[in-house]
């Protein structure tokens, strides 16, 4: 699971109020009671936080709030005549004041702080339609007013009748609603309708009632009620107001923040200590907050560059540790407006992941700012990132501090070409010329170890991409000319180690193959010979007379390797001529080594493959029966090899199998053998037909197992699939992230389907008469005008009608019309924990019922459940692959089908779809039976999941599936139509409706 | 030349047809015909297959019927049917009739792509029965000694869908096809199109290399056929790597990144 950092107690902030303002002043408190003057008026009312001593004992109010035990308490009033209802000035605006039943009066401290936040991030604000403010708990009205004055509309909700009267005071009716709810009720209300705000205040008191008395229960509800922000924020939300009177231990600024940051990471979190100022300077406690809010708004500072210190508030909020972000923050000042909002956006998406990448991407941006352009340092951090999903923290730091390397390669991608972008062409490309197949990848200095070409990743010799793409092309066919024309033929090491000057000698050889391959490519490939002429000018230009000479033998039909050898020592001395640009190096020893284990690995193979031969054209002679002839008795094979003329080896020839003197069909395994051990050798020896002792012996495949090593040490990855993830926010996939494992379901005899098919008896017969119906049969059409019968009826009317002198129908036959179904269907069905009880019930027959009408149908169709937890735990349940019979094994895995953990769907998707991709059909169809949204343990939730999983099923169409979805999620349409598009699934409002509904929904789609 | 209608059970091949024998193939389809043995060709498209039944008609001096198989060909397309004319039912054969009746060779084209139900016709044929149920006419017909039944199929795709059945397969001679060896390729490629034998083997070399590519990006590689397109196009005139481009490269794929490959192959040979 990602770590998010915790909002620390260190973090919070002071918000104060200083008084007086206006007509208000807090003029004394102490001993639990405060003492205040709106207008003309003084109050006096309890306070918790009023605790010591006040600075005058004889305090004499116009009204006092005296409580009751039980009751709440009541207003007193120490003359007659004084007013209940009054009106106030506060720094211009007015404000109502009213005794309330519950102590209050006027405004709270808290509420003129919201009032001035809201303000702020409002009136800031000129790019958004129209603002939406979701005040809950509202109370008075003086802060929905201020959201209203600052040009925003309001959702005003409270559970008290009187507040919203008095609020209806306030604020009018424009622009603003006021709804008299409980407040979890009418949020969850919200959530069904989607409803989504721009900013969103939540005073939230310890204890409250609705109307028909819901409790409200701050210790219980407020977590509950935070979980639910994020499907109530919008994409741009300004910010989120979270306040509580303190006095409870639970409930401190940094415990508030920290429930934000739980559900909406990412974002600035403000933790706050809420408090009013006396006349007389003194501070009164007046609760805690913590505001959620995106800080890197360009608009909110009008384009004024940050400084150093709001930069750096801002960026510890990424940061583990405080201070950690000082340097950084001093040199981004520096930075234009634009390029900073650039930083912090990054930095907040990277902090997502690991708050230790953040601080180096910090730490190092001003460095990559300098060298390449936003682009450049975005493609950085996100080659940063891949490494550390694939390597882990430290390569990554490293990465990061690579920039200059990087930013290299960057500039000369944007001018030259990169080989990442060209390898495909290249590869099918010297796939294509003749001989082994040899892989390619990027590596320092072109060379090859004779099995793979090694290239730069990056090419910017020239000025425009196609000439670096033909220097990739020289230098690929180079390198292909070494292994086909016999360069490694000869034991380079030990040819250039008798040279003092080994080094010389090698380059001089080099020189000279160079010469001698050129002259074979001019011969076989004389187009690429002629792009290849250009780069080597140089070479050319100022060549001495030895060398001339040289070449003139070399480019001779007949020249091999051992020419080029012989030619060293007449060149050795002569000036060395200038490298083409495509020549790269030679690395002899690591050819040596490759080619020996090669040369190995194709003996034992060559015997492998013509022993099975053998068993197969002589299948009577099995290893026990008696030996014909002598050179079998000692492991010999009765195979000849016999040279044949072959115009498209290298050499001129190949060989052909011999079995009793008569040629036998080479399969295309023996074929490939010999050629590739043709190429080494230039022969086939005959020993190659005699035992090697170690007969039995074979050098299986090695390698190929980087995607596993990927996470080798940490975690066992042995028969497990990796597949990639789709991250949103860097709208790039995260490079073999989920981990998916295929297991089969703990089958459960205990008749289950029997058992299913009972109950829904009448609905399984009904069934299978529909399906029937669909089933692939031939279907007699009438009155066709061709076909393969005569229609007599129609006949018998057409005569009848010729007769009359009409004119008669041409439509006379009768066809049979066949409806080939060529379906092949995957079921996908959701074992999350969620799924526990009924549903679980539901989706087990579901299935059942399906399973009969498919089998009715005869379509082709696999299930598999899915569960999981973290992207290292994927785990596909086999119920029953395409291949298996619906038999009783299928059968009791249905019924063993258990609810598990969570759902990580964007992995799920992608590896039944390559099931589902292997089976030839004309039509694919991906189901999914799910109780709700993609969700998992880790950061597999909200948008990020539903992201993945909408790009795993776009992966899917791509391929040529067609997706659909059958939940029973009542909320789902919202992101439902987003992942699988408007029409591609179905909502299914009751459980109990689910096995009846999904062969339904089954038969609407496939006919 | 004057167009002229003719049925092709009628329809005699004066002139040879130019086939280039690549192994004993003659010889042994010669040997099934006089056996009244069915054949049954296999190999790539595009590598002589119908070529080769037009020549062995010639050989043959038979008609040469041919019904190119497709997914909606049923068995009595092939046997016949009844057609109403003159408001009398009047029985109409197919070509499978036509072939038997007239002792002709009936060539059956990429039979895998036909309904099911073709194989129950063709299998009385195809054994030493050698009868023609005709269930709607109730009637049998018998072949005479002359006429012969072949069929194509082409064993590189990979759909276990369109494979032979084992039941059909076991009633044929099966003759192997494959692409001719190179120097027979380039001679027929000269023969074909008329060009010259040095830009004949730079094609066939072409050809090699994309047939390298099968199974690693592309499905097939160039045909004969494909060879003999580009080469008419180069006797025009045209460029051989754009000839290439246009007549080999872009019928063998539609992917960009093999495209360019192909391209730069062919770029690299002339
Ligand atoms: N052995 C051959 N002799 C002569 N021409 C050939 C031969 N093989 C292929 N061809 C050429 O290839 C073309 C395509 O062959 P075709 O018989 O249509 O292939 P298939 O029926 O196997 O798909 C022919 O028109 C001809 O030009
Ligand atoms: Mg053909």
């Amino acid at each position: 699971m990602v770590q998010l950092p915790t909002v620390a107690a260190s973090e919070v902030r002071c918000a104060r109020i200083d008084t007086p303002l206006g007509d208000y002043e807090l003029l004394d408190f102490g001993g639990g009671r405060r003492l205040e003057r709106w207008g003309p008026w003084l109050v006096e009312r309890p306070d918790v936080h009023a605790t010591g001593a006040p600075r005058d004992a004889n305090w004499s109010a116009d009204w006092v709030f005296l409580r009751e035990l039980g009751a709440g308490g009541h207003w007193e009033p120490t003359r007659s005549g004084l007013p209940s209802r009054w009106e106030a000035s506060l720094g211009g605006e007015r404000v109502h004041c009213r005794l309330g039943s519950d102590g209050r009066v006027g405004v709270e401290a808290r509420d003129l702080l919201i009032g001035r936040w809201l303000r702020e991030r409002i009136e800031g604000c000129y790019d958004l339609d129209e603002i939406r403010v979701l005040n809950l708990f509202a109370g008075n009205g003086y802060v929905s007013s201020q959201a209203l004055a600052a040009g925003a509309t309001v959702v005003h909700v409270d559970a008290d009748a009187a507040m919203i009267e008095l609020a209806r005071s306030h604020c009018g009716d424009e622009q603003v609603e006021f709804v008299r709810e409980n407040v979890m009720d009418y949020v969850e209300d919200l959530l069904r309708r989607q409803q989504r705000f721009d900013m969103i205040v939540l005073p939230v008191p310890p204890l409250g009632h609705g109307p028909r008395g819901q409790l409200w229960d701050r210790e219980v509800d407020l977590p509950r009620l935070v979980r639910h922000l994020p499907r109530l924020v919008s994409d741009d939300c300004l910010g989120i107001w979270l306040s509580t009177d303190g006095g409870a231990i639970t409930w401190k600024a940094e415990s508030l923040g920290q429930l934000l940051r739980e559900v909406l990471p990412g974002h600035t979190i403000e933790p706050l200590q809420l408090e009013v100022a006396s006349v007389d300077g003194r501070v009164l406690p007046a609760g805690v907050a913590a505001r959620w809010f995106d800080d890197t708004e360009f608009l909110q500072t009008g384009g004024q560059p940050l400084t150093a210190a709001q930069l750096e508030e801002r960026l510890d909020a990424h940061m583990i540790s405080i201070g950690a972000a000082e340097g950084p923050a001093r040199a981004l000042a520096d930075h234009p407006r634009e390029t900073q909002d650039f930083v912090l956006r990054c930095a907040a998406m990277v902090a997502r992941t690991s708050s230790g990448m953040a601080f180096n991407f910090v730490a190092h941006v001003c460095g990559a700012l300098r060298l390449m352009d936003e682009a450049g340092v975005e493609a950085w951090l996100l080659h940063c990132m891949d490494v550390y999903d694939t390597r882990g923290l430290h390569p990554a730091v490293a990465a990061f501090k690579e920039v200059e390397g990087f930013a290299r390669s960057y500039r000369a991608r944007q001018t030259g070409v990169a080989f990442e972008d060209v390898a495909g062409v290249l590869e099918a490309f010297v796939h294509g010329l003749n001989g082994r197949r040899l892989k390619l990848e990027a590596g320092e200095h072109p060379y090859t170890d004779s099995e793979t070409i090694f290239l730069p990743p990056t090419l910017s010799r020239f000025e425009g991409r196609d000439a670096n793409f033909q220097l990739y092309k020289a230098m690929v066919v180079h390198q292909w000319a070494q292994t086909w024309f016999g360069t490694w033929r000869l034991d380079v090491a030990a040819a250039v180690d008798r040279y003092a000057d080994s080094e010389r000698a090698l380059a001089c050889f080099h020189g000279l193959e160079t010469l001698r391959l050129d002259a074979c490519i001019e011969r076989q490939l004389p187009g690429i010979h002629r792009q290849m002429r250009p780069l080597r000018a140089a070479t050319d230009a100022g060549m001495d007379q030895r060398w001339r000479l040289a070449a003139a033998q070399l480019g001779r039909p007949g020249a091999t390797v051992d020419d080029s050898l012989g030619l060293l020592d007449s060149v050795l001395d002569a000036p060395l001529p200038e490298p083409a640009a495509y020549q790269g190096v030679l690395r002899p020893q690591e050819v040596a080594r490759v080619r020996k284990a090669r040369i190995d690995a194709d003996r034992q193979r060559f015997r492998m493959v013509l022993m099975k031969l053998k068993q197969e054209l002589r299948p009577d002679e099995d290893a026990g029966a008696p030996e014909s002839e002598q050179q079998e008795a000692d492991g010999g094979l009765p195979f000849r090899l016999k040279k044949v003329e072959a115009q498209d080896s290298v050499d001129g020839f190949a060989f052909e199998i011999e079995l009793d003197g008569r040629p036998v069909p080479a399969p295309g395994n023996v074929r490939s053998v010999m050629a590739s051990i043709l190429q080494d050798l230039g022969d086939i020896p005959e020993e190659y037909l005699h035992a090697a002792g170690d007969g039995a012996y074979f050098a299986g495949d090695t390698g190929e197992r980087s995607a596993e090593d990927v996470w080798k040490g940490t975690y066992h990855e042995e028969g497990a699939f990796l597949y990639n993830e789709w991250d949103y926010e860097r709208q790039n996939y995260r490079k073999n992230w989920a981990v998916v494992r295929e297991m089969d379901v703990h089958p459960s005899y205990d008749h289950f389907v029997d058992r299913t098919l009972h109950k829904y008896r009448g609905l399984a017969m009904e069934l299978r008469r529909t399906f029937e119906a669909l089933r692939g049969e031939d279907r007699l059409l009438k009155k066709q005008p061709y076909g393969d019968d005569v229609d007599i009826d129609a006949l018998v009317e057409a005569l009848a009608d010729a007769r009359h002198g009409e004119e008669m129908s041409e439509r006379l036959f009768t066809k049979l019309h066949k409806l080939e179904r060529d379906i092949a269907v995957m079921f996908m069905v959701d074992m999350s924990g969620s799924t526990k009880g009924w549903i679980n019930d539901a989706e087990r027959e579901a299935l059942a019922l399906l399973c009969e009408s498919l089998e009715t149908l005869g379509d082709r169709y696999a299930i598999y459940g899915f569960s999981g937890m973290t992207r290292k735990r994927c785990e596909i349940y086999r119920v029953k692959r395409f291949d298996e019979p619906y038999d009783e094994t299928v059968r009791a895995r249905i019924s063993g089908i258990r609810p598990r953990d969570y759902t990580r769907m964007g992995a799920t998707i992608r590896h039944l779809g390559g099931l589902l991709n292997e089976v030839e059909a004309r039509t694919r169809l991906l189901v999914t039976l799910s109780d709700g949204k993609p969700d998992d343990y880790d950061a597999y939730r909200g948008a990020y999941g539903i992201e993945d999983t909408r790009m795993a099923l776009i992966e899917a169409k791509r391929s040529g599936i067609h997706p659909f979805c059958i939940t029973i999620d009542t909320e789902a349409r919202d992101y439902l139509s987003h992942m699988y598009g408007a029409v591609n699934y179905a909502v299914i409002d009751e459980v109990r409706k689910l096995p009846l509904k999904v062969s339904d929904i089954y038969r609407r789609l496939t006919s | 030349m004057t167009a002229q209608v003719l049925k092709p059970e009628e329809y005699f091949i004066t002139e040879e047809p130019y086939y280039e024998p690549v192994g004993n193939e003659i010889e042994v389809f010669e040997a099934a015909w006089d056996n009244q043995l069915p054949v049954l060709l296999k190999g790539p498209t595009g590598c002589g297959k119908t070529r080769f039944m037009e020549h062995m008609a010639w050989r043959l001096k038979r008609p040469l019927i041919t019904v190119s198989c497709h997914d909606d060909l049923t068995a009595s397309d092939l046997v016949g049917r009844f057609l109403i004319r003159g408001g009398e039912t009047v029985w109409v054969d197919g070509p499978l009739s036509r072939a038997v009746r007239a002792g002709g060779i009936c060539y059956l084209d990429e039979i895998v792509e036909a309904r099911k139900d073709t194989t129950v016709v063709i299998h009385p044929l195809a054994d030493d029965r050698r009868v023609l149920p005709m269930e709607k006419l109730g009637e049998l017909l018998e072949a005479g000694d002359d006429f012969c039944m072949a069929i194509s199929y082409n064993p590189g795709y990979q759909s276990v869908l369109k494979d032979l059945k084992q039941s059909t397969r076991q009633r044929f001679v099966a003759l192997e096809f494959d692409y001719p060896s190179p120097e027979l390729e380039a001679k027929i490629i000269v023969r074909e199109s008329g060009i010259e034998p040095p830009l004949a083997e730079q094609l066939v070399k072409f050809a090699q290399m994309t047939r390298n590519l099968k199974g690693s990006g592309l499905e097939e590689g160039a045909s004969t056929r494909l060879l003999v397109h580009a080469a008419k196009l180069v006797k025009s005139g045209i460029d051989p790597v754009a000839a290439c481009r246009s007549s080999i490269a872009q019928a063998l794929t539609d992917d960009e990144e093999m495209l360019a490959a192909v391209n730069e192959l062919s770029a690299s040979v002339f």
